[in-house]
């Protein structure tokens, strides 16, 4: 990257690492912050659009505040990213560290089978898990986890046979280091600028296919606040009431592209540390 | 309770008709082909040859360090103990603590993500059972045995020091749990001839006050003298000649030593010195019948070509235990060479 690029990328990230950070300060102080109970029901105001007196971004069609449910919503949809996130990493952690450090036949075993998580198409695999365990956002993290877990252990498996013949992993080695350690001080730390990449992507990824099935009832139910199905029930409104769908739609599209962006930046800035 | 082997009590470790071959696609590659070498204890033993002749992989085998392709035979006896039979959890307890390693190029043998402190105070940690901050505390005196500045160095990170800082990191750490045995494979071969005479002399200081008995590779035969006290010139897997220093320095017994203590340092590859050898090493998945050096040797008879030269003690009265592996090793008539 040429310097001005290079200056645009850092306040591009600034920028995103800022939006991402009073998100999630809004979700974890959403009592604080939100101006209703995002359950709050309010029949006389039903449909009060934006700008409204107690309702700055309008109410939906029970009279609920649309700026608490946003609030409210984006603690389940980081929740989600959080949570399915860390079991994919915890999954992929396992299986790439053992493939990568076994190689032979296990690792082609297991490599095989992650292959074969990753053949099917995103949604629809979690679409099938969540019909077969239930709805609900427990289960819809859990089955993003497992679905994306596959994209872990690949990183995780490959950084693992680049890095266990560096010359510095043989000499810890030859100094006796038990194997433990050696994946503790010597591969993890050195995979990590990979794993965080990754794991921005895979967060945008699990918040986007949350909203997805939440909108398709099969993630949060009513009247949880979360974006996806906030969306769900705009649908029916889209021409009398169209702000219920903007700010949930505004919403999902903001923290997407942030983590996004963000992964692609922290790839390049790291790439240039090398 | 240790006991040294029988016969040799100041030997600490000695490798007994090491081979070591690696399985390849056309048929085994034959790396080391029957190695005798004895390392006493607190002295330096120089195990040299050119690339290829199978220095690192004899090394790699004390440690137990070669890929699963590799089969090894013979015996490495550290004191009365097979390392070659030995378990891998035990091998372990030794490695880094009874027998350590250092290696050719100390930019890439230190984690670019650590502390250069922690990196020293990993092997205290987990062979001494000492916590963190003793350890590192340990780690400041240990860089400051070695000459480097233990306060600054133990926060700095690797690409913060120079080629042969490193390596007096990298030495740091080996010499950590005070082995009786250091295995340094070209350890100064990656840096400048200043650093490389600072660099020898700090492992003779190691030597000296520890009592570390050293094996030390190289490609380099004048670069060991003053400094080993025992000398191994490998040659395809083979062992042409063994001798105290002061023997082989004087007057070389056979045809490839005297080539190589006659090599001059090469001044565009810093560290190397011109091979003075005309030919290059056999391929070691097809080594020539005979004697291997006989395609380079100038003084190569038909005898040389057929049989085997055995690394035997010398004919001349007047020389002690000297071997070598050459027919011809008695009609060696040192100074005639050097000038021809
Ligand atoms: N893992 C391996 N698999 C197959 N062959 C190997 C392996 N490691 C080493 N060899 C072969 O064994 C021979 C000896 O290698 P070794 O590394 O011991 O040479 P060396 O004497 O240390 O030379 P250098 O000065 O280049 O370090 C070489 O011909 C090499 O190709
Ligand atoms: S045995 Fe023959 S070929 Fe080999 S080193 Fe001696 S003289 Fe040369
Ligand atoms: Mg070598």
């Amino acid at each position: 990257m040429k310097p001005q690029t290079e200056t645009a990328a850092r306040i591009l990230l600034w920028l995103t690492v800022g939006y991402i950070v009073v998100l999630s300060a809004a979700a974890a102080a959403a009592p604080l912050l939100a101006p209703a109970d995002p359950l709050l029901q309010n029949l006389p105001a039903r449909f009060a659009p934006p700008g409204s007196p107690a309702y700055p971004l309008g109410a939906d069609d029970f009279g609920r505040d649309v700026l608490s449910r946003i609030i409210y919503g984006a603690r389940a949809a980081l929740l989600v990213g959080l949570v399915s996130v860390g079991i994919a990493l915890a999954i992929g952690l396992v299986i790439g560290l053992t493939a990568g450090l076994l190689e032979g036949p296990v690792d082609s075993a297991l490599m095989l089978l992650m292959d074969a998580v990753l053949s099917f198409p995103t949604v629809l695999l979690a679409i099938t898990v969540v019909s077969v365990f239930g709805y609900g956002l427990a289960q819809v993290m859990a089955a993003i986890g497992v679905i994306f877990s596959p994209l872990f252990a690949r990183i995780i498996r490959a950084e693992t046979l680049t890095l266990k013949h560096e010359p510095y992993v043989m000499s810890a080695y030859a100094l006796g280091t038990p194997l433990r350690r050696i994946v503790a001080v010597h591969l993890l730390p050195n995979m990590l600028p990979k794993i965080v990449v990754q794991c921005t992507v895979a967060f945008a990824l699990a918040i986007v296919i949350e909203a997805s099935l939440s909108f398709l009832g099969l993630g949060a139910q009513p009247p949880q606040p979360s974006w996806g199905l906030m969306l769900r029930n705009a649908r029916n409104y889209l021409f009398d009431a169209p702000w219920l769908a903007f700010y949930p739609g505004l919403a999902i599209g903001l923290t997407v592209f942030s983590f996004n962006l963000l992964g692609d930046l922290l790839n390049e800035l790291l790439q240039i540390r090398r | 309770m240790e006991s040294t082997p029988r016969g040799d009590p100041a030997a600490v470790l000695r490798l007994e008709a090491l081979t070591v071959s690696f399985t390849g696609n056309g048929g085994p590659i034959r790396a080391v082909r029957g190695v005798d070498i004895t390392l006493q204890a607190a002295s330096v033993h120089a195990l040299v040859g050119e690339s290829g002749a199978g220095k690192s992989v004899s090394a790699k085998a004390v440690l137990g360090l070669l890929p699963r392709s590799a089969t090894c035979g013979g015996r490495i006896l550290f004191h009365d103990t097979d390392l070659l039979s030995l378990p891998a959890r035990s091998l372990r307890a030794i490695r880094g603590k009874r027998i350590a390693m250092v290696f050719q190029q100390p930019d890439k043998h230190l984690n670019p993500t650590m502390r250069v402190g922690s990196q020293v105070a990993e092997v205290l940690r987990y062979h001494n059972g000492i916590e963190r901050r003793e350890a590192l505390l340990q780690a400041r005196s240990l860089l400051d045995m070695v000459e480097l500045n233990g306060r600054e160095v133990l926060r700095s990170f690797p690409h913060e020091l120079s080629g042969g800082m490193k390596q007096r990191v990298a030495i740091a750490s080996a010499i950590a749990c005070r082995p009786e045995v250091l295995i340094a494979d070209e350890p100064t071969t990656a840096l400048d001839a200043t650093i490389q005479s600072q660099i020898l002399a700090l492992l003779d200081r190691v030597r000296r006050e520890l009592g570390t008995a050293i094996l030390f590779i190289s490609h380099d035969l004048p670069l060991v003298r003053g400094f080993a006290d025992d000398v191994s010139v490998l040659y395809a897997g083979r062992i042409v000649e063994q001798a105290t220093s002061r023997e082989l320095f004087s007057c070389a017994h056979h045809p490839y030593t005297d080539r190589l203590i006659a090599a001059t340092p090469d001044p565009a590859r810093r560290g190397e010195r011109l091979a003075a050898i005309r030919g290059s090493v056999p391929d070691p998945q097809d080594v020539p019948p005979g004697c291997a050096f006989a395609p380079r040797c100038p003084m190569a008879a038909d005898r040389c070509r057929v049989e085997v030269p055995l690394l035997r003690l010398s004919e001349n009265a007047d020389v002690s235990q000297r071997r070598s592996a050459c027919h011809f090793a008695e009609q060696l008539v040192c100074e005639g060479l050097h000038n021809g």
